[in-house]
């Protein structure tokens, strides 16, 4: 038997924008278009005097592997030269491409364009217009972590975050990464069996700058692409040698681990990760984020813990989607 | 975040065929008047239209959508108090004049709406737990899904659902409507990593 809030939904499906209504909405929208033209007119540069067509999608994905100590959530691989899927009746693309992205500026713009697809990704903050909760793989679980008492007498910790750093873009040649700040915080690499230098030795970069050429896009596009993270390495405060000694005594260390890469995290608030794309016709297009971590990144960090584990008990063989664990807000 | 080619038409065309309704529907919800909420779908289009946001899906579009007009309508809803006499008498004139000519289909559903008791008794609710019925009962979303979108943990989103369904309980068996509001609500969870695949796993 019907419920009343099954009439009820049943009556509010039936509601419907009237023929007026939509065409109201299109007068509007055609309304607005001479004003958005001369605004991008008053604001665009003459960063290039070329207009091109664009002709296939070239996705850069940038592996982020799962390096096994605590968490493993989101592993990627690479894609290279994805055509531009076709949009399908509901203004959308077909997801089941991959990498492909169904925004329509992209698929029309005359000019170059990307982003991270983490920020595309993302689940937009309220209240917050260009913010978002990170996409899946982007610094939601740490591949490795250790802490404890350093030669100097003082306590050291080394929190590694998986990080995404693909974009969507069409015609990328390279992407450069840059992230602000000391030295504490560090983009790193590590090349895989399947991508090593010519002597055979693995790949492997670490810097506050990071350099993602065409090369390597076509090397690692053919094979598992190596690990691509966010290293920390900092001293944490005094108060943490209690908990690494109370871990000590008690063989858990789960308490000392989740606050020292919370402290960590609270330490990357407000950086500014610049990346810089760089496409066949020589032109370069920079975008600036800022990352924060969640309000309540301890809780989340410890739930996807909890549902790592989970899943390893549970024998699933189902891809972990963790909890974001920052916002990535675009700045520019 | 402004996009400096505005989308296309028929890409915009489209995205208003496809979610133009649920759009209204999520907007009459929150604001209570056709009228306002016309303008809330009008304004999302808009920014839809300004937007550099890449959807994946067509599910990443709704959920952007939705998201829009949920902020749209709470701004609305806070300069509310300044327009809610005209908006009264606008709608009733409306009414009037409605019932003047011939009606549309879309137009006798909205007025069958306003007949209805819950419509009614969702007015006595607070706009965040009207929200979540809507989201729940009619949007079919998921306690995961409602969390992602609003931004919230969904203990909270399962926190305002009950209190949302105690509080209809008690106003609909003031009214003496018979009481049958544990349809479950929410549809199986599809976790947002299960939206859009970039690629093999890499170990």
């Amino acid at each position: 038997m019907a419920t009343i809030m099954d009439e009820y939904a049943q009556r509010m499906a039936s509601i419907k924008l009237t023929p007026q209504m939509r065409a109201a909405i299109k007068r509007r929208i055609a309304d607005e278009r001479p004003n958005l033209a001369q605004a991008a007119a008053r604001s665009q540069p003459a960063r290039r005097p070329d207009r091109r067509t664009h002709t296939r999608r070239h996705v850069i994905a940038i592996a982020a592997c799962t390096a096994g100590l605590v968490l493993g959530c989101t592993a990627l691989g690479i894609l290279w030269s994805q055509k531009n899927p076709a949009p399908t009746n509901d203004g959308t693309a077909d997801g089941e491409k991959q990498g492909a992205s169904s925004n329509d500026s992209a698929l029309s713009a005359s000019e170059s364009s990307f982003v991270l697809v983490a920020y595309a990704d993302g689940t937009p903050v309220e209240d917050r217009g260009d913010t978002v909760l990170a996409g899946p793989g982007f610094m939601d679980s740490v591949g490795s972590w250790d802490a404890g008492p350093d030669d100097d007498g003082g306590m050291s910790c080394h929190n590694v975050f998986n990080i995404d750093l693909r974009a969507y873009g069409d015609d990328i040649v390279q992407l450069d990464y840059r992230i602000d700040g000391d030295e504490s915080a560090q983009f790193c690499y590590l090349g895989s069996r399947g991508y090593t230098k010519p002597d055979g030795s693995f790949e492997e970069m670490h810097g506050k700058e990071l350099t993602i050429t065409q090369d390597m896009l076509e090397r690692i596009g053919t094979i598992d692409g190596g690990t691509f993270s966010l290293e920390m390495t900092f001293a944490p405060p005094d108060e943490f040698r209690a908990l690494y000694e109370e871990s000590h005594a008690t063989g858990d260390s789960d308490e000392f681990r989740f606050e020292s890469i919370a402290y960590g995290a609270q330490l990357l608030a407000g950086s500014i990760i610049t990346v810089t794309a760089s496409f066949e016709d020589g032109t370069t297009l920079t975008h600036e984020y800022r990352i924060e971590p969640v309000d309540d990144f301890k809780d989340a960090l410890m739930r996807n813990s909890q549902a790592f584990f989970d899943s390893i008990d549970a024998g699933t063989t189902d891809e972990l989607v963790c909890e974001p664990l920052f916002t990535i807000e675009q700045l520019s | 975040m402004t996009n400096r080619t505005p989308r296309t038409e028929e890409f915009m065309d489209r995205a208003i065929d496809a979610h133009g309704d649920a759009v209204f529907r999520l907007a009459l919800n929150q604001l209570r008047n056709a009228t306002d909420a016309q303008d809330a779908v009008q304004e999302t289009f808009v920014r839809l239209l300004t937007s550099e946001t890449r959807f994946e899906n067509k599910t990443h579009l709704r959920a952007w959508l939705l998201r829009v007009a949920i902020n749209i309508c709470h701004d609305m809803h806070k300069s509310a108090w300044n327009r809610r006499v005209d908006r009264l008498e606008d709608d009733q004139h409306a009414d009037a004049r409605d019932s003047r000519r011939s009606a549309s289909a879309e137009e006798i559903a909205l007025r069958t709406l306003k007949d209805h008791p819950v419509w009614n008794a969702l007015a006595d609710l607070p706009e965040d737990q009207r929200l979540v019925i809507h989201l729940a009962y009619i949007e079919d979303r998921s306690s995961d899904e409602i969390a992602q979108l609003l931004g919230i943990k969904p203990a909270t989103v399962r926190t305002r659902l009950f209190r949302a369904r105690t509080r209809l309980r008690e106003i609909l068996g003031e009214t003496g409507n018979a009481i049958a509001l544990a349809r479950p609500p929410c549809a199986p969870s599809v976790s947002r990593g299960n939206a859009a695949s970039h690629g093999p796993p890499t170990h």
